[in-house]
């Protein structure tokens, strides 16, 4: 076996190829921001093919809350984060993140945005899309060794050469090494099985601080992790909680 | 902006070789003829300068087709930087493309050339002419086939939209008067044929791309690419 190979997942193994140096962070500094609120969003109103799936929609997150969004499938969760990490437009309303009015692209460059999906390219190594990213938000080297060596993952592999599972693992582990003021995490459980699930609610303890918005069905093992809990329903957050031990109680109740 | 091309680049590297590949088999196997078999084997260099028409139409679709195959095109609106700039790096290495393409092309005509002694002489004149000339128009079916890519992610409506717009384009264009900006090459002219290249036609095309690279490049910020 091919010695850089067999100690791929020990950092000094890989090639010495320097990280990039995110210039384009230098459009905005964190110390210059000036905000009360994090995020807020007012009036926010967005369509999907015609069909309105946010409506009205009101929310504000303070920085260092752990924000975890409820509902069932086609409610509109990954519309709102994806709403929020400028990756959509919406129709009307105002969203505000860190004082800078949405759309723009000094919001993106404090948001690490989880996908769902599979958004990677797969023809590259772990390292070269590292490596990309590098270029555009500061990376937490050590954090994202350290994520690596957990989860075994041999970063000179490519991204296609991994399972689905190991896939979301990776962008997990990539997104959380990402040093951003904001985490958008969409459903980080999802199609895995319960030994890659604890790896990725491991994942997710390794972060001490910062602020997290999360999207996700598994309530069992994300429940510990947040500590603000909202419902979203018809388009709106109409209902939330602090008490981790109501949260099931009331998911029963509203969407039953 | 670099780790936007170097990544297009990556993505984009084994289409290049191939087309390289094609293209200069076409052109050795050209020159094989035309010296040693007394055929003209120009004929293939010519049927590659018409692959690289064709190719051109549909090259700007081919760059997206590996964002799409991934998924990855939502990864790129996650980039915090302005969107035109990822427009413009594959605007780039479409760019680096065409030079590479027309170079081989240029390199084999002009061998293919040498055969035929009673030939006017190639001059540095005729040569940047035709060549930039060349480079410069397919180019603009390039980036207009960027844009047009960079709005839909529907390939047959990517290729659809591509022809159907170069046609109104230049239908278009005929109405709108060119730069005063012919070359004319008395070297190449006879009695019934004036050599010349309108190059204030091609800048007229080149811009129109431009036209197209702003207007998606607008597109793209509020929508994402």
């Amino acid at each position: 076996m091919n010695p850089r190979r067999r100690n791929a997942t020990r950092f000094t193994a890989w090639p010495l190829w320097p990280l990039g140096n995110p210039t384009e962070l230098g459009i905005i500094r964190w110390s210059d921001l000036e905000y009360e609120t994090m995020v807020k969003v007012k009036k926010l109103f967005k369509t999907y093919g015609g069909k309105p799936v946010l409506k009205e929609l009101d929310f504000e997150v303070e920085e260092g809350e752990r924000v975890y969004i409820l509902a069932p499938n086609g409610f509109g969760k990954t519309t709102f984060l994806k709403v929020l990490a400028n990756i959509e437009p919406f129709q009307k309303g105002e969203i505000e993140v860190f004082g800078i009015k949405s759309p723009s692209h000094k919001i993106r460059a404090m948001i690490s945005y989880i996908s769902e999906r599979d958004n990677l390219y797969p023809g590259f190594r772990i390292i070269d899309i590292l490596r990309f990213i590098s270029g555009f938000w500061e990376i937490d080297r050590s954090k994202f060794e350290n994520f690596l060596s957990l989860l075994k993952i041999n970063p000179l592999k490519r991204y296609s050469e991994f399972s689905k599972g190991e896939r979301t693992l990776i962008r997990v582990a990539l997104g959380l090494s990402i040093k951003a003021k904001l985490y958008l995490i969409d459903e980080p459980l999802s199609s895995l099985d319960f030994v890659l699930r604890e790896k990725v609610v491991k994942l997710l303890g390794e972060m001490g601080g910062g602020t997290f918005i999360i999207t996700s069905h598994e309530i069992d093992e994300l429940l510990p992790f947040a500590n603000r809990f909202v419902f979203l329903k018809d388009g709106k957050f109409f209902l939330e909680t602090r008490d981790r031990d109501k949260v099931k109680d009331i998911y029963r109740e509203v969407f039953a | 902006m670099k780790w936007l091309v170097w990544k297009d680049f990556k993505l984009s590297k084994w289409w290049i070789l191939a087309n390289v590949m094609i293209i200069s088999a076409l052109g050795v196997i050209g020159v094989y003829l035309t010296y040693f078999r007394d055929f003209p084997g120009i004929i293939l260099v010519l049927l590659s300068m018409a692959g690289v028409l064709f190719w051109s139409l549909f090259s700007g679709a081919a760059h997206y087709f590996n964002e799409d195959q991934g998924n990855a095109r939502e990864f790129l609106n996650t980039l915090p930087v302005q969107r035109w700039k990822i427009l413009l790096s594959k605007a780039l290495i479409l760019l680096l493309e065409n030079f590479l393409y027309w170079s081989l092309i240029v390199l084999f005509f002009y061998i293919n050339l040498l055969k035929s002694p009673d030939l006017p002489p190639l001059t540095p004149r005729i040569f940047l002419t035709f060549y930039l000339s060349a480079i410069l128009s397919t180019y603009t079916l390039s980036v207009i086939s960027l844009s047009i890519s960079s709005l839909t992610k529907d390939m047959p409506a990517r290729w659809f939209l591509t022809i159907l717009l170069m046609i109104a384009v230049l239908i278009a264009l005929l109405f709108i008067p060119s730069p005063p900006f012919r070359v004319y090459f008395p070297e190449l002219s006879s009695d019934y044929f004036k050599a010349e290249v309108d190059l204030g036609y091609i800048i007229k095309n080149l811009v129109s791309s431009f036209v197209f690279f702003v207007i998606s490049s607008f597109w793209v910020e509020r929508r994402g690419v």
